[in-house]
């Protein structure tokens, strides 16, 4: 599979074929985690988020490929695991082969973004469930919200429109509170 | 309502990019000039952002987990092509011989062997080669089924029979004397337990772990009948933790190092297993290195073996918990230190200081 064709089926949505062939770089990258004070555990953490980055980044439609992806995905991961690294306060020199250096912007990664989407994934936790399908009905499958209605047995569109919306607001309600209630802790 | 409403699909347009170009032009203008606004525009796509990532990562998990089934499947067929051939001794020699290379590397030692062992591991399970590990062992069925399971589903564990071990020597079937805590039931035994949580543990999983898994309660152990999780897991392991053959005859002892992954479901998951010492029973001060460790490089193979047996063969696991008490996904380690008279199975805390356990093998 070249990497153009790797694009397109991220692009169209067919995420599985290109996250099977993207995996197949997982070793190498595993190898190059655990020599340098990783372990396994953290290597597959580290990879997943860097196929999440790689996603976002290729759906984007102003994205331009610049190097082989593989490259590129080399290059996320070497920058999440120096900021683990960082975080674990032991800075060091990664010296891998064949990447790219990353800087955060390159890749769309802020600590303060990634802090805010840990937070809202446990709100997600506890929306209830209904809420979760149209969420994902709606902005992962890209279904229409006449589709939702049907699908989820609201009795209109409109229902279905006033549900999500009413959803949407106790979500953002809940990770505020959540937000408060963490500084007052840390306080 | 109807106006926050036509605002929100705005967004979503927006976002969506589905706007026209003047659309768009016209709602950035609106955005710049209206902080509320913008704030809403940044919440909003966070959270579209965090909904798209959870369904991406479960396609990944699952892509993962499916990868890795279908190489133990292409595996088997290819251990029987080779031994078919015959080149099963040809490869035991020269992997015998390659393996333990990597165990007498001078004064950095220990941190070579660290990182050339995990490397091992990493071709073992994503490069389709462990049958090198296989070639020169009996129990064949044993090690496909135990590959299977660690990443499939272990539904009853405990049915599992274990006929015979690496030596063809007999093991008794341990049938079901472990109670296994399933689906709803076991909620509310595991709601009592989690209700006993320790607070100063839960206050130290808050502050640090700047990991995925902020936990709030850790994964254990199911507790059973015992008084704690550590209680019911070393009356599980004494029950059934197999000592390898060889190293037994030998009297060889050592320690093993297991990372899992415990799934939200309480199953086990991604199990990878690190020998990070042996030594003889006689001398446990001394661990084994040099030309020792080369030719008792089987040993080492056979704890590793046995350690991921186990963990693979455990019953369903107390599950991790946010704080929202939502369960989730955790990673655990366990230490297995088969000793002749007693052999130890502990867990570890996975974000203290790392490998402890391995600067005991550079000690001297």
């Amino acid at each position: 599979m070249t990497d153009l064709d790797l694009i397109d089926h991220i692009r169209k949505g067919q995420r599985e074929k290109a996250i099977k062939e993207l995996y197949k770089e997982f070793p190498k990258i595993k190898a190059n985690i655990c020599s340098s004070g990783g372990d396994a555990t953290i290597a597959r953490q580290i990879f997943h988020d860097s196929l999440i980055l790689l996603i976002e980044k290729v759906s984007m439609p102003e994205f331009e490929l610049t190097s082989k992806l593989s490259t590129y995905l080399y290059g996320i991961n070497r920058f999440l695991w120096k900021n683990e690294l960082r975080k674990r306060n032991r800075s060091q020199e990664l010296e891998w082969r064949d990447t790219l250096i990353l800087s955060a912007e390159d890749i769309n990664y802020s600590e303060e973004q990634e802090e805010k989407i840990k937070l809202l994934n446990k709100v997600l936790g506890q929306v209830t469930e209904k809420c979760k399908k149209i969420f994902e009905l709606f902005y992962f499958k890209k279904k229409s919200m006449t589709e939702i209605a049907e699908k989820l047995e609201f009795s209109s569109v409109n229902s279905a429109k006033t549900q999500k919306y009413k959803c949407m607001e106790k979500a953002i309600q809940m990770a505020n509170q959540v937000k408060q209630n963490s500084t007052v802790y840390i306080d | 309502m109807r106006a926050e409403l036509e605002i929100l699909e705005k967004i979503d347009a927006y976002l969506g990019h589905t706007m026209t170009s003047a659309e768009k032009i016209a709602f950035e203008n609106q955005i710049a000039s209206d902080p509320a606004l913008k704030s809403l525009v940044e919440n909003q796509k966070l959270l579209i952002q965090t909904v798209n990532r959870q369904a991406i990562m479960a396609e990944i998990s699952a892509v993962a987990g499916t990868a890795a089934v279908s190489t133990a499947t292409w595996l088997a067929a290819l251990k029987w092509g080779l031994s078919a051939l015959g080149i099963g001794g040809l490869v035991w020699a020269s992997v015998f011989i390659f393996n333990d290379t990597d165990e007498d590397v001078g004064p950095e030692r220990s941190k070579i062997v660290q990182s050339t062992e995990v490397n091992e591991v990493t071709i073992e399970n994503e490069n389709n080669l462990p049958i090198v590990e296989d070639t020169f062992e009996t129990d064949t069925t044993d090690a496909d089924k135990d590959l299977y399971i660690s990443n499939t589903e272990i539904q009853e564990p405990v049915k599992i029979k274990r006929e015979l071990d690496d030596e063809g020597n007999k093991i008794l079937d341990t049938g079901n004397h472990v109670k296994i805590q399933e689906g709803e039931t076991d909620q509310k035994v595991m709601n009592e337990t989690l209700s006993h949580v320790d607070t100063t543990q839960k206050k130290k999983s808050n502050d640090k772990d700047p990991e995925m898994n902020r936990t709030s309660q850790f994964a254990h152990f199911p507790i059973g009948k015992y008084d704690s999780h550590q209680a019911s897991l070393a009356a599980y392991a004494s029950e059934e933790l197999v000592y390898p053959g060889t190293p037994m005859s030998k009297h060889i002892e050592g320690k093993v190092e297991v990372d899992f992954i415990v799934m939200p479901t309480g199953k086990i998951a991604y199990i990878e297993t690190e020998c990070l010492a042996m030594w003889y029973a006689e001398e446990r001060e001394a661990p084994i290195k040099g030309v020792q460790a080369l030719t008792n490089g089987k040993s080492r193979k056979l704890f590793e073996k046995r350690a991921r047996n186990f963990v693979s063969t455990m019953p369903i696991w107390e599950p991790a918990t946010d704080s929202f008490g939502n369960r989730i996904e955790s990673a655990c380690r366990l230490i297995i230190e088969f000793r002749l008279d007693c052999s130890l199975v502990y867990m570890v805390d996975i974000n203290s200081k790392e490998r402890s356990t391995s600067e005991e093998m550079s000690r001297d």
